[in-house]
């Protein structure tokens, strides 16, 4: 009993640990790296929100969303359209950015949700096409195929990269941290059920048509955030920037790759995969995506249930042999 | 009429008239019944003769073309799956549907959270309604296994623990003992007159004659959609037109005979 008490103390120490090394290891980057490094973190920590937020409809509601980026795209020009047309503080755009994001997919996903499986994928990519020509269409108010000049973010070179540095993790913390309040709610059970079995979850009293607009929504205003984010950061946009369904794709890779369905796992396979592309870049342009190709393969060949199913199975070892020890002990 | 307990209760659910069509074919016609607050109806015919067409009309997963249903006193016609789970129907399916991905204690969690009395019930709380159920219908030493480790009866177990996470008035078990052996048909028997016994009642679709002979207080014999017989296990089992049904018209006349 005391035994496992000071464990679960000791536990608690590790974990608290972590937590400290990984929060100075988020701080110190801008600090010290050079601007290259800095702006290469300030990609992943943006990638690991858009996995977390394209997760919550691919690893907990089993929804295929490929085109998830429509709503990076809504975001980006929300932003764009605020700033430039109306004069609007950066932070408000991106409130709205994300809100009308948001909305966006609870208006869609009465009609789309009911599309199941690739279906649904396939509808989603349609989605981001239709929007990107609206957008280009709407040409007056966002600068259509021309693109649009974002203003500058004001102050010193140092000063930016800092800005969208932080920004691109606090969005990324939210992304995990809603993601962990899904994990624990009624929502998370929920959708993990519907995931499973739609009708058994139904009979189980779970309101499935709510949950998926729900799950969709929230998943939305977060791509969308980031994408607002986005915008300022690049500061020039084009449809095909931020419509771009390869990016879309990119994502939904990512969090596969680090465990669909857990918190911190979208988080990891990002940081991998984004962080591998960016070395292959360097190095091969032209063969950066078959190679990214091959890494899709390999990673579905072997690790199916992504990064995270690793830790499980190598914590569960650990776990027998412990208690195998015991065992043999008493 | 005779018959005291159950009979002089008031009905839990009525069908009138309950009929659905798929395309042009009437897979449940016109059927009328009753079930008693605290009774078991066995619900039997031969394959195809509606009995869980039936039973999903009753859970809400498919919308009546005609007829109505009644339960507790109000129509519960063109409600949701989950409404209808929330008013305290929990059903089974024949071909079982565990949440993969999920441990046992987080399935039969599902019923708590969602169910009857669940306005407010965390996750947490939920988590622990979920072992008590577990340990009742004998899977609590499976507690946080999942889905994908458990055999046949097992899973069956785990299909009836998710049901009674609801906290049901009226349950539906479709074919729960189909695929059991003889010794885990009488273990499952046992354990639904228990629930029984607390108050629940119960509709049972079951292909086992013996163990639906042997729970049923009423039986409501099916036939091509259509209601052919009703009664206690002995009269139906007596039935001209049931054996007919089952058996084809040589035996049925010649029973007379």
């Amino acid at each position: 009993m005391s035994a496992s008490q000071s464990s679960s103390f000791a536990r608690r120490a590790a974990w608290a640990f972590v937590a400290l090394v990984l929060a100075v290891a988020a701080v110190l980057p801008p600090f010290y790296l050079s601007g290259y490094w800095v702006r290469v973190i300030t990609s992943l920590l943006m990638y690991g929100a858009l996995a977390s937020a394209i997760n919550i409809m691919v690893g907990f509601a089993g929804y295929p969303a490929l085109g998830n980026i429509a709503f990076f795209g809504v975001g980006a020009y929300t932003v764009a359209v605020l700033m430039v047309k109306y004069n609007v503080d950066f932070f408000v755009a991106l409130l709205a950015a994300g809100v009308l994001a948001g909305l966006y997919a609870a208006l869609l996903g009465r009609a789309v949700l009911r599309l199941r499986g690739a279906y649904f994928g396939i509808a989603t990519i349609g989605i981001n096409h239709a929007t990107s020509e609206i957008v280009t269409n709407l040409d007056s108010l966002t600068g259509g195929g021309r693109g649009t000049i974002v203003p500058f973010y004001p102050g010193g070179i140092q000063e930016e990269r800092m800005f969208f540095y932080f920004l691109m993790l606090g969005l990324m913390l939210l992304a995990v941290g809603t993601t962990w309040l899904i994990s624990r709610s009624r929502l998370g059970y929920g959708l993990r059920a519907l995931k499973a079995d739609q009708e058994g979850a139904s009979v189980m009293g779970v309101n499935t048509t709510r949950f998926k607009v729900i799950a969709w929504t929230v998943s939305a205003g977060l791509t969308g955030l980031v994408g607002g984010a986005y915008a300022y950061w690049l500061s020039f946009l084009e449809p095909p920037y931020v419509f771009d369904i390869t990016m879309g794709v990119k994502t939904y890779i990512m969090a596969i790759l680090g465990g669909a369905g857990t918190v911190v796992g979208p988080v990891l396979g990002a940081f991998t995969l984004e962080l591998l592309s960016e070395l292959i870049w360097g190095r091969f342009l032209e063969a950066h995506m078959l190679v990214l190709g091959i890494v899709v393969v390999l990673v579905v060949l072997f690790i199916p249930q992504g990064f995270m199913s690793l830790f499980a199975q190598l914590a569960a070892t650990l776990k027998r042999r412990r208690t195998g020890e015991v065992r043999a002990d008493g | 009429m005779a018959e005291q307990r159950p009979a002089e209760r008031p009905p839990l659910l009525v069908g009138r008239g309950v009929t659905r069509y798929f395309g042009g074919v009437a897979a449940v016609q016109d059927v009328d019944f009753e079930v008693r607050a605290g009774e078991v109806l066995g619900l039997i015919g031969p394959n195809g003769a509606g009995k869980t067409t039936l039973m999903n009309l009753i859970s809400g997963l498919l919308p009546l073309s005609r007829g109505d249903l009644i339960f507790n006193g109000r129509s519960i016609k063109g409600l949701s799956p989950w409404d209808i789970a929330r008013l305290g129907i929990a059903r089974t399916f024949q071909i079982v549907k565990p949440f993969t991905g999920m441990t046992l204690r987080e399935n039969v969690a599902m019923g708590a959270m969602f169910a009857r009395d669940g306005k407010g019930v965390s996750a947490r709380e939920a988590l622990e309604v979920a072992g008590e159920v577990l340990e009742m219908v004998g899977l609590g030493h499976r507690m946080n296994a999942y889905t994908d480790e458990l055999n046949i009866a097992m899973r069956k177990r785990l299909e009836l623990a998710r049901a009674l996470a609801l906290n049901p008035r009226l349950l539906l078990l479709d074919e729960v003992m189909a695929g059991l052996n003889l010794r885990e048909v009488e273990r499952l028997m046992e354990l639904v007159r228990s629930i029984n016994a607390r108050g629940v009642t119960i509709i049972v679709i079951e292909h086992v004659m013996k163990a639906i002979m042997g729970i049923s207080d009423r039986i409501v014999v099916l036939h091509y959609g259509k209601k052919i017989a009703e009664g206690t296990p002995q009269q139906v089992a007596q039935d001209e037109r049931v054996i007919t049904a089952y058996l084809g018209r040589r035996f049925g006349q010649g029973k007379g005979a």
